[in-house]
């Protein structure tokens, strides 16, 4: 064999590749995504401090000030003949005055200011005593003029210094972000209780049937949200088990009872019932976690059982050897080396409910202070044309799992959580 | 003593048939092989970590542990990697056993203490497993594995991936144990002249039989 290589590598000069187009290429797809992201949340944050113009909101006053001007029309007949008549139809024309929104010289900002103020003096002192008095003299206006004062102080919630300010003061939406919360809190805790064994099953054990089983447990992934929440609703409402007597209410308060099909749903209330409780799972709170649940749990278990094929089986069946039963070195070896994996089950599927939304829409309905979510909300406010309110809601949705994911991320750093 | 007695396994698709081969008690058993030919499949068996067993028995100092789970057979087991339980710091590795038995404090510090200074591990007891030398790991393992004084010691290739200085250590520590500690000794591996150094009763696994050949 030639000991001269063909051809001679000495007599060419080789140079390596520039790194800079593959660099370039990371650096702007990455680049590119990041300002995605960044710009969503910044159009989030702007959106409800641009506020609405004087124009806009005197657009917006005028629906319910004249609301108002009707109810007191209503209260005004209805008083007609009782010693309330004059003071009613007193309020009825300053209503009706503050409705047409004259200016008087006033500017666009002036007049808003304006309207708002005398709406609230008269929201609350005017026809606050008048409901009062037509309460003493036992006079049936008082409903209409607690309608018109609610048209009034409605009127009055344009006038704000920003969107910011009528989220965090709204008590329904308030009420959805606590909700949001707890919810999600309990059904990754629920996701966790239940992925982990089922994780640990998949991982460690061969048995008959396991690929059907591990098809079965991706289907929620899979599975559009709002099957889910169909297939719940008719899983607790249309499926029978027979029938059964359900005691109803007449408007005299007598009772009687009706033959109805015995559904998941009847059962749990009648059960409920013998206890004094009552229960409620579809359009309730605990349909709320049921119907996240089904969905985060199906992440919760693929991320067990991926932590679980990391850890090797080694130190379990040295501990085995060692005279610790499986569930011991389960316990005092696997967990704690699987706590990050814990942690990121943990938060994928509490952010899963947090962005949940067709299935409680579909099982739960949006009913507020009981079922009402954040990404309800959202919808809520969206579909009223309460843009900005419903940006509001979206950052206080990702402050809220922002600061979630910092905190299990903390967790999950080196010595910040202990081993044992 | 370990006694196999017509043992046949199944892993898969891998089989052994009609294994029958015995380590006198207090003997320091060698069991070599070629690399695949189903050595550590033997080990596995008698320490009971995989249902393997699909005929015969295994005995372990005259007692039939065949159907016996890992926890019941009295053995100590150190795999290749050491498998040191990576959440526990190198004293609770080494107390692990002796924790599930219920020891006092005290006996377990004593013990723990006896059996660090006997493996040279000593300053190493506060530290976790991260960033332990190859040795040093083999020690801990070791000494685990020692710690509630098993009937039987079964080691998988301890020694590999071990540089020269280190592996003569460890073979002069198993050398030194295996005089002072009553113990029946399996251990694998492909050295030669770690067989013949250590060994006692020399077994070969060749063709899914095992033969015992007089030495290595």
């Amino acid at each position: 064999m030639s000991s001269q290589l063909t051809p001679e590598p000495s007599s060419f000069k080789y140079r390596p590749k520039s790194d800079t187009a593959f660099f370039l290429g990371l650096g702007s797809l990455g680049g590119f995504y990041l300002f995605l992201i960044l710009a969503l949340i910044l159009a989030l944050v702007i959106v409800p401090r641009w506020g609405k113009s004087d124009e806009t909101k005197l657009l917006l006053m005028a629906p319910s000030l004249g609301e108002a001007v009707d109810y007191m029309e209503v209260a005004s007949k209805k008083a007609g003949g009782t010693d309330m008549a004059k003071e009613v139809s007193k309020a009825l024309e300053e209503a009706r005055q503050l409705a047409e929104l004259k200016s008087d010289g006033r500017s666009r900002s002036g007049l808003v200011k304006h309207v708002a103020s005398e709406a609230r003096t008269l929201a609350n002192i005017k026809f606050s005593e008048l409901e009062g008095k037509a309460r003493a003299r036992n006079v049936d206006v008082g409903k209409e003029i607690d309608q018109a004062r609610n048209s009034l102080l409605n009127a009055v919630a344009y006038d704000r210094p920003s969107d910011y300010s009528a989220v965090f003061n709204d008590s329904r939406i308030r009420s959805s972000a606590k909700l949001s919360f707890v919810s999600c809190t309990i059904s990754a805790l629920l996701s966790l209780w239940v992925a982990v064994p089922i994780g640990y099953a998949m991982s460690r054990f061969n048995f008959l049937g396991k690929n059907f089983i591990d098809t079965i447990l991706d289907v929620p992934i899979v599975l559009p949200p709002l099957v889910i929440g169909l297939g719940l609703l008719i899983l607790f409402n249309n499926i029978s088990f027979g029938v059964m007597d359900v005691v109803y209410f007449d408007r005299d308060g007598s009772e009687y009872i009706v033959q109805e099909n015995r559904t998941i749903e009847r059962i749990i209330k009648q059960f409920g019932a013998s206890l004094g409780l009552q229960l409620r799972i579809t359009n309730g709170a605990a349909g709320v976690v049921l119907a996240q649940f089904m969905v985060a749990c199906a992440f919760a278990v693929r991320t067990m059982r991926n932590t679980f094929d990391q850890i090797s089986p080694r130190q379990e069946e040295v501990a085995m050897t060692l005279g610790s039963s499986r569930g011991q070195a389960f316990w005092s070896i696997v967990l704690p080396q699987g706590y990050r994996g814990l942690l990121a089950a943990g938060t994928l599927a509490w952010a899963r409910s947090l962005g949940e939304f067709g299935p409680i829409l579909i099982f739960c309905g949006i009913n507020a202070h009981r079922t009402e979510v954040m990404s309800s909300s959202v919808y809520l406010q969206f579909s009223i044309g309460e843009i900005e309110k419903a940006a509001v809601v979206s950052l206080l949705m990702i402050v809220l799992a922002f600061m979630v994911l910092l905190l299990v991320r903390y967790l999950g750093k080196s010595d910040a959580m202990p081993h044992r | 003593m370990i006694q196999l007695e017509n043992l046949c396994l199944r892993n898969g698709s891998f089989e052994l048939n009609d294994l029958s081969a015995t380590i006198a008690s207090g003997s320091y058993g060698i069991l070599m092989g070629r690399t695949g030919c189903g050595k550590t499949t033997v080990l596995e068996a008698i320490c009971g970590l995989r249902p393997h067993v699909v005929g015969g028995s295994i005995r372990l100092n005259d007692s039939d542990v065949t159907q016996l789970k890992p926890a019941e057979r009295g053995i100590g087991y150190v795999p290749q990697d050491g498998a040191l339980f990576e959440t526990m710091s190198i004293f609770e590795n080494v107390a692990f056993a002796l924790r599930l038995r219920n020891w006092v404090e005290a006996d377990i510090e004593g013990r723990v203490h006896d059996l660090a200074e006997l493996m040279a591990i000593t300053s190493l007891l506060e530290r976790r497993p991260f960033g332990l030398s190859g040795g040093e790991a083999k020690r801990v393992a070791l000494a685990r594995a020692l710690a509630a004084s098993p009937g039987v010691l079964c080691l998988d290739e301890p020694l590999s991936a071990l540089d020269e200085e280190t592996h003569g250590e460890i073979c002069d520590l198993l050398s030194e144990l295996h005089r002072e500690i009553d113990v029946t000794i399996l251990h694998i591996t492909h050295s030669s002249s770690e067989a013949q150094r250590l060994g006692e009763t020399f077994l070969r696994l060749e063709e899914g039989r095992i033969i015992e050949v007089s030495s290595e």
